[in-house]
């Protein structure tokens, strides 16, 4: 194989200037969320991949929020709340998506991939 | 020709390593973003600084963290902080002068908002959000107050202050006030999905996404913040309960102590959080003809509402800014001029 020219260097560059050109045109800015990271009071925050479906338990103050992992998105199901905004939420599929359930102390972000939002105005 | 080729590939060279450079910050640069996240106000708090050492940034944002309890305790309607006091003085003697100095000012303030919208942004439905028991930040009315209860508040209006829809933004303006003073000129405060962004982020400006009103897990549209900018949406979505079958919400209209109908959301655009917070509630209550008239009184020009059937309006200022994450959003979109 010839050594890299001038000439294929222009090419790569105008490449990737183009690749960014159409993510501003059409915003599919970051790639798809990789996990949801949940934290509880006076635990560690913990991660679930958004890959494989699971429903866990996250003790909180006044019990267990339900947080149920499907199809690459995360939600409360159940949570020992009574104004349940945080199953009011429903699904959080992109990265930096956020849900609480402030009563429980229980908190669900979605992150990863490249950060598609640095916040979200609901 | 050909003496000038050299030179030519030299400055095209040169063009590429700037444009390989310019593209270079991006990964790297991202990483050093600090976020804080707190409770406060009923909500979840989340600062994000740039551009300062994680220290640095993690002291100021305790100290954002101080400010938001101690404001919170001043303005909540109820209970033994500045506002309750007062709320407590005007119940027995409706002449009573706010207790001190900061809440006056507060209060005066959002009285000049609800004349400049004609009193649909009303900071004395202190008496109605408690009838309707949306006062607490942990529970959720189960039924509607008895007609006869919301007919008699609209017949006395009992002057009573709840600066829910103003003090979130003003706490946030206060918020960026410290951090800058602490030297940070890049940051997010995020109060519950309210926020206020300066500044940017590395060599890219703040990314926000805008919530699709009607699909929780979506994102209607993203836009980026241009230096400084605070971005306030109301929904009909935050909070809400269902009660033989209908839907009740947390803003509520003056005019019929109910709540709005209409309109499901209003994204308001604009450097003074304080403001877009009481613009987003006000245009809320204006509803899908009047929010134009509305805006243009409070000198808004950013907005975009999403009415009941999903259609969207954005104003002329709004459009270039959008985003839209669906070409069906853009689909239903149309602009709508100010008056």
């Amino acid at each position: 194989m010839k050594p890299l020219r001038p000439a294929d260097l222009v090419v790569i560059v105008a490449a990737a200037l183009l690749v960014g050109a159409s993510w501003a045109a059409l915003w599919s800015g970051g790639g798809p969320a990789e996990y949801a990271e949940i934290s509880a009071p006076g635990t560690v925050p913990q991660r679930l991949a958004l890959s494989s479906d699971a429903v866990v338990e996250i003790a909180g103050r006044l019990g267990a929020s339900v947080i149920e992992v499907r199809a690459g998105r995360v939600r409360f199901n159940e949570s020992p709340c009574v104004g349940r905004q945080c199953v009011h939420a429903g699904w959080l599929s992109r990265s930096g998506q956020v849900a609480a359930c402030l009563p429980n102390g229980v908190v669900v972000e979605v992150g990863g991939g490249r950060r598609e939002f640095d916040a979200v105005s609901f | 020709m050909r003496p000038t080729a050299p030179r030519a590939w030299l400055r095209m060279a040169a063009l590429c390593l700037a444009a390989l450079g310019l593209a270079g910050c991006g990964p790297g640069a991202q990483e050093s973003a600090t976020q804080h996240r707190f409770m406060a106000m009923g909500t979840l708090v989340d600062v994000t600084v740039y551009g300062v050492p994680a220290e640095d940034a993690e002291a100021a944002a305790r100290e954002v963290e101080q400010l938001f309890h101690a404001l919170h305790r001043a303005w909540q309607p109820q209970g033994d902080g500045a506002l309750g006091r007062f709320n407590a003085a005007l119940a027995s003697d409706p002449a009573a002068a706010p207790p001190d100095p900061d809440l006056g000012a507060l209060i005066a303030e959002a009285n000049r908002l609800a004349q400049a919208t004609g009193g649909l942004f009303d900071p004395t439905l202190g008496a109605l959000v408690q009838l309707w028991g949306f006062g607490s930040a942990e529970r959720l009315p189960a039924a509607p107050p008895p007609p006869e209860a919301v007919a008699a508040w609209l017949q006395q209006r009992p002057l009573q202050f709840d600066l829910g829809g103003f003090a979130k933004g003003v706490a946030v303006d206060r918020a960026i006030a410290l951090l800058r003073a602490r030297g940070i000129e890049h940051a997010i405060v995020n109060a519950g999905g309210d926020l206020r962004a300066i500044g940017r982020k590395g060599d890219r400006p703040w990314r926000i996404g805008i919530r699709a009103p009607r699909d929780p897990a979506g994102v209607l549209a993203a836009l980026e913040t241009a230096g400084d900018e605070a971005v306030f949406t109301s929904g009909d979505y935050e909070r809400w309960f269902e009660y033989d079958g209908r839907r009740y919400h947390h803003i509520l209209d003056p005019r019929s102590g109910y709540p709005t109908t209409g309109l499901v959301s209003v994204t308001v655009l604009h450097s003074n959080a304080g403001l877009a917070d009481a613009a987003a509630t006000a245009l809320m209550v204006a509803g899908p003809e009047a929010w134009p008239t509305v805006a243009a009184a409070l000198g808004i020009e950013a907005v975009m509402v999403v009415d009941a059937d999903g259609g969207i309006q954005l104003t002329q200022a709004m459009q270039p800014r959008i985003w839209f994450t669906d070409e069906a959003y853009g689909a239903q979109a149309r602009v709508r001029s100010l008056p």
